[in-house]
């Protein structure tokens, strides 16, 4: 596996309307009205956020590892974290990854911003819901059982790491992800990740 | 001979991929290609010379990632891509001299222009301005080292694509070709069409148009043909070598030299002109296609006006044919004393809300009009088109008579604008047809001239006639063009409307132009303006009239729309109107409120409550509904002010103690803000219409609160929650917007003289921006207190930063603010 690296893309995963919920700060909810208007607001960026669900990876080889310091070397990046060195302890390699759904459910947000409150909260829940699900897809594809992800922001794990992440998963050129200056994403419904890869087959 | 003539009778055959050719030379994963152009230049010299011996016509010099971004220094810029150029030329030469059969083939070489991998404001932060400045030195430095063309490429955004194209065609003569990268949707990554992008390049001048990688030959197959459709310029195809695959650490891509070949012809038998390889493609996979094209002695077709009359967005295309188009009036100050005031109070939202609800009315093209006196119009129209186009994806129309503001619009619009308007005056055409010609467009030429607007409809078409000879003279078609014969009130001459549809007839029928009509002129000074308006549009389409401006709210116009579709064979199976027709009661109908009863519901608290029809309304968060009954009960008399007391703000402490209580959740508390604020509305409305202004105050506007989120944070839904809700509770709320510096915050407390100050941060890199702002304001403006809230705050949290208060919701800052104020 060292030295693998690409570009994946998948069909879209199924909505799933309990996260949806979840992620809109109604979680169990019943009320018809609402669940209409997140079916409403499903529907909307079906047809017109033209979706796209890519994920840009690299396998990384984990050199050395210190769980007391945080220190973590792993092939072309080095990083103090005390929360990821815990969280990779054990394994031998690590999946570094960018995920995104795309910019159109940006423009979806802004407009409701303006428009409706509560569909542009709706519409930040499909965003949030629809990007962890690209995640989830991703994870899966691998034989080897992954750890939980775990992304920059995390813990003790700066931000500031972001623009190393995107040059090292090419996520610039494949993905079109860019930062601004406080290292946030655009598309805003992206995600960058490390995942332990345990050693044993699942 | 020039690439230009070489492009009119010609096969173009261009290079393939260079970056996996590098790799395998050497170029180490994240090393900068570009350098390659000095460091290892035989390395560079001996891939271009390999695709000009191939069959290459152009190769693209290895300056795709050569921008101010990944060379910040201007020399180091300036002699890579001189030495970029350098080599492609030296490869030319030497293929020239090893093969007598190479010598005859013409070659050129091209600066390559790439991506900046920075995103476009709205989506990123890179100002259009700067973009294009950016990719102007690239141009100039690639011009000055004598590239034959400039070749734009790999795009995924509109708006880049059009920063680069306008940098090249201020910067240089060159000829340019323009190719994007579309997705397996048929879309550039912002979601724009080949459609949209064949209008906008073509308008704006582009030499070629197409696309390149992204994908195989196969899968681009539907992108190929939609170009084909309907661009009247050569097509370019320069797809990757089918999809990439990672095997023992090496990419490989699985269609084979001789199959892209035979994918490649069977495109340009289609009619594509333009042909090569992108990401996988090798010096074998360009020999297969030039090879097959020569034993196939395959000629080029020529390449036919497609004589289409067209508008995009960074989206997609309008046409202008026998489906008529509807263009939302709405967004314009005339006669409006709301928007008026808005312009002036540069009360944007409100502005874009008159864009988003014509939207929902299913309008094609929004037109966009805010000019009043002594206001900036070049800023504020630049402005107002950003803003649009942030928020919805309709084609706008610029309306303006100011050209200065109708350049500055014109440069910042996505895509190809529509443009309002030009008329036969000498100096407005030479004001304006040197922009359409420059920035692409398609324009509203009025019939009118230095005398006036004529009475006849010769004199009419004559200055139509005139309007489309001195644009031919500029270089516009005049499919960029649509007549507006305008349309006067008949209640001051009873035969205008005659002349005006005669005109209409005679442009689209004899001179075989477009027409649009500002169709509520009509009936100006007339009662129920909008059953003569209707009759006017349902005239003027069956005379052929291609698009009007009018009010898309008005029930009339919009059944005169349906119908006119239904009856002319534009509506299949009359489905469209079906749908209007079966919504038609529930849109328009008056709700049969009974107001002064109440009834017994079971409202969303789980509670049985003993609720008048508004606060159900308001409860279950129904903003037509809300609105409907409210303006239904001030026409019957009710007291506005004790609705407020007696109905809205119930019905929204019955929300919000159900939200506290966690019973009810925040989307509905939204809904239910909403439908309040539509009630609040109405009742506004009224009492100013009473000249009652003073009254419309409730005793909370007292209280007066400043909102922003803080330096370095860009979210804003929560802040906008904590204001609407506050607004709702009758506040007076400044929301000062995000990422808002702590002495902007300073100033606006100071000078309101705000009693309290809300501040959010979601992140924990902006909490110290946050805690900066509070010691400001504790400074210098001891009498405001500053509440927080967000994401990352606790209570513990704001307590160390120094906050007065701590709010976990937006339900909790009305509650602080109610117990200071």
């Amino acid at each position: 596996m060292t030295g693998h690296a690409g570009i994946k893309s998948f069909d879209e995963p199924p909505f799933n309307e309990r996260e949806i919920l979840r992620y809109a700060q109604s979680p169990g909810c019943t009320d018809k009205t609402l669940l209409d208007l997140m079916e409403e607001c499903i529907a909307e960026c079906k047809r017109s956020a033209s979706f796209s669900y890519r994920v840009s990876y690299c396998i990384l080889p984990i050199e050395s590892l210190d769980t007391d310091s945080g220190r973590i070397n792993m092939e072309h990046i080095s990083l103090t974290s005390r929360d990821l060195a815990g969280n990779l302890e054990g394994c031998r390699e690590a999946v570094l990854f960018a995920a995104t759904i795309g910019p159109g459910i940006d423009r979806l947000i802004r407009k409701y911003t303006k428009l409706d409150p509560a569909k542009a909260l709706f519409m930040q829940a499909i965003g949030a819901e629809r990007v962890e699900s690209l995640c989830d897809t991703f994870c899966r594809t691998f034989e080897k059982k992954l750890r939980p992800r775990f992304s920059p922001g995390f813990g003790d794990l700066t931000l500031s790491i972001q623009p190393e992440v995107l040059r090292i998963t090419n996520a610039v050129k494949n993905l079109s992800i860019t930062l601004d200056s406080g290292f946030l994403m655009s598309p805003s419904k992206s995600v960058t990740a490390f995942s332990g890869i345990d050693s044993k087959v699942e | 001979m020039n690439f230009r003539e070489f492009l009119r009778d010609n096969f173009v055959i261009l290079d393939g991929g260079m970056g996996s050719l590098l790799q395998k030379r050497g170029l180490k994963p994240g090393e900068k290609p570009e350098t390659f152009n000095i460091l290892h230049p035989e390395i560079i010299i001996d891939i271009h010379k390999a695709y000009f011996d191939a069959g290459s016509n152009v190769v693209y010099a290895n300056t795709f990632g050569a921008n101010p971004f990944t060379f910040p220094d201007d020399d180091e810029l300036q002699t890579i891509i001189e030495a970029a150029i350098k080599n492609a030329r030296e490869a030319a030469r030497l293929s020239d001299e090893g093969s007598a059969e190479s010598a005859l083939r013409p070659k050129f070489v091209s600066l390559d222009i790439g991506s900046m991998g920075q995103l476009l404001k709205p989506y990123g932060q890179l100002e259009f301005e700067d973009a294009v400045a950016a990719f102007a030195k690239v141009v100039r430095f690639g011009s000055k080292a004598g590239a034959d063309l400039v070749s734009i490429e790999t795009m995924n955004d509109c708006l880049e694509t059009k920063a680069a194209l306008l940098a090249v065609k201020e910067n240089c003569d060159l000829p340019v070709i323009v190719t994007d990268a579309f997705d397996e949707n048929g879309q550039l990554m912002t979601g724009a069409t080949p459609s949209a992008m064949t209008a906008m390049l073509e308008g704006m001048g582009a030499d070629a148009i197409g696309t390149n990688c992204s994908l195989g030959p196969f899968q681009l197959r539907g992108v190929i043909a939609e170009f084909l459709e309907k661009a009247s310029v050569p097509v370019i195809f320069k797809p990757n070598a089918g999809l990439p695959r990672v095997e023992g650490g090496e990419t490989v891509y699985d269609v084979m030299p001789d199959e892209f070949a035979a994918e490649v012809v069977r495109q340009m038998e289609a009619g594509v002109r333009v042909v090569g390889g992108c990401c996988g493609t090798t010096p074998e996979y360009i020999g297969k296609v030039y090879d097959l094209m020569k034993s196939k002695s395959l000629a080029p077709q020529p390449v036919t006006d497609k004589n289409l009359s067209v508008v995009s967005s960074y989206t997609h295309a309008v046409y202008f044919d026998k489906d008529p188009i509807l263009i939302g009036e709405r967004i314009n100050p005339t006669g409006k004393k709301r928007f008026k005031q808005a312009l002036i109070e540069h009360d944007m939202d409100y502005i874009l809300n008159e864009g988003l609800r014509q939207a929902d009315e299913n309008v094609h093209i929004l037109d966009v009009n805010v000019g009043i006196p002594d206001i900036d119009e070049p800023a504020l129209l630049t402005e107002t088109v950003r803003e649009l186009q942030a928020v919805t994806d309709l084609p706008l129309q610029l309306d303006t008579s100011d050209p200065v503001a109708m350049e500055s619009a014109l440069r910042a619009y996505n895509g190809k604008a529509m443009i309002n308007s030009v008329n036969g005056k000498e100096e407005v055409m030479s004001a304006i047809f040197p922009l359409v010609k420059k920035y692409g467009g398609f324009v509203v030429a009025l019939t009118l001239d230095e005398s006036g607007i004529p009475d006849t409809v010769e004199e009419r078409i004559n200055i139509a006639k005139n309007i489309i000879k001195t644009a031919e003279g500029y270089g516009i078609s005049k499919k960029d063009l649509i007549f507006d014969p305008l349309c006067m009130t008949i209640s001051a001459d009873t035969s205008a409307a005659l002349t005006t549809l005669e005109c209409v007839r005679i442009l689209r029928n004899e001179l075989g132009v477009h027409t649009s009509l500002g169709i509520s002129n009509v009936s100006f000074g007339l009662p129920k303006r909008n059953m003569i308006t209707s009759g006017m549009f349902a005239a003027a389409l069956e005379r052929g009239l291609s698009a009007a401006i009018m009010n898309p709210f008005a029930p009339e116009m919009m059944t005169a729309y349906h119908s006119y579709r239904a009856l002319h064979n534009l509506d299949s199976n009359c489905m469209d109107f079906i749908s209007f027709a079966e919504g038609y009661d529930e849109k328009y109908g008056t709700v049969q409120a009974n107001v002064s009863s109440t009834a017994t519901v079971k409202d969303t608290t789980g509670n049985q409550a003993d609720m008048t029809e508004l606060m159900t309304a308001i409860v279950k968060g129904l903003k037509d509904q809300a609105s409907k009954i409210t303006d239904q009960m001030t026409g019957e008399g009710k007291d506005p002010l004790d609705i407020v007391s007696a109905e809205v703000i119930p019905a929204l402490n019955i929300v919000g103690e159900g939200f506290e209580a966690k019973r009810i959740y925040l989307p509905q508390l939204l809904m239910s803000a909403e439908a309040a604020k539509e009630a609040f509305g109405v009742i506004k409305a009224k009492l100013e219409a009473a000249k009652d202004k003073g009254s419309v105050k409730s005793k909370n506007s007292d209280c007066k609160i400043v909102i922003a989120t803080v330096k370095g944070d860009v979210h804003d839904i929560g802040k906008n929650i904590v204001k609407l809700l506050l607004e709702n509770y009758g506040f007076d709320v400044t929301d000062l917007g995000k990422d808002v510096a702590p002495e902007e915050v300073l100033a606006a407390v100071t000078d309101l003289h705000a009693d309290v100050c809300g501040l959010s941060a979601l992140m924990t890199t902006t909490v110290p921006a946050m805690e900066e702002t509070i010691k400001l304001i504790h400074e210098k403006a001891k009498w405001c207190k500053v509440m927080v809230g967000g994401a990352v705050l606790t209570q513990e949290y704001a307590d160390k930063i120094g906050a007065d208060a701590y709010s976990k919701d937006a339900m909790g800052s009305v509650r602080y603010v109610e117990s200071l104020c």
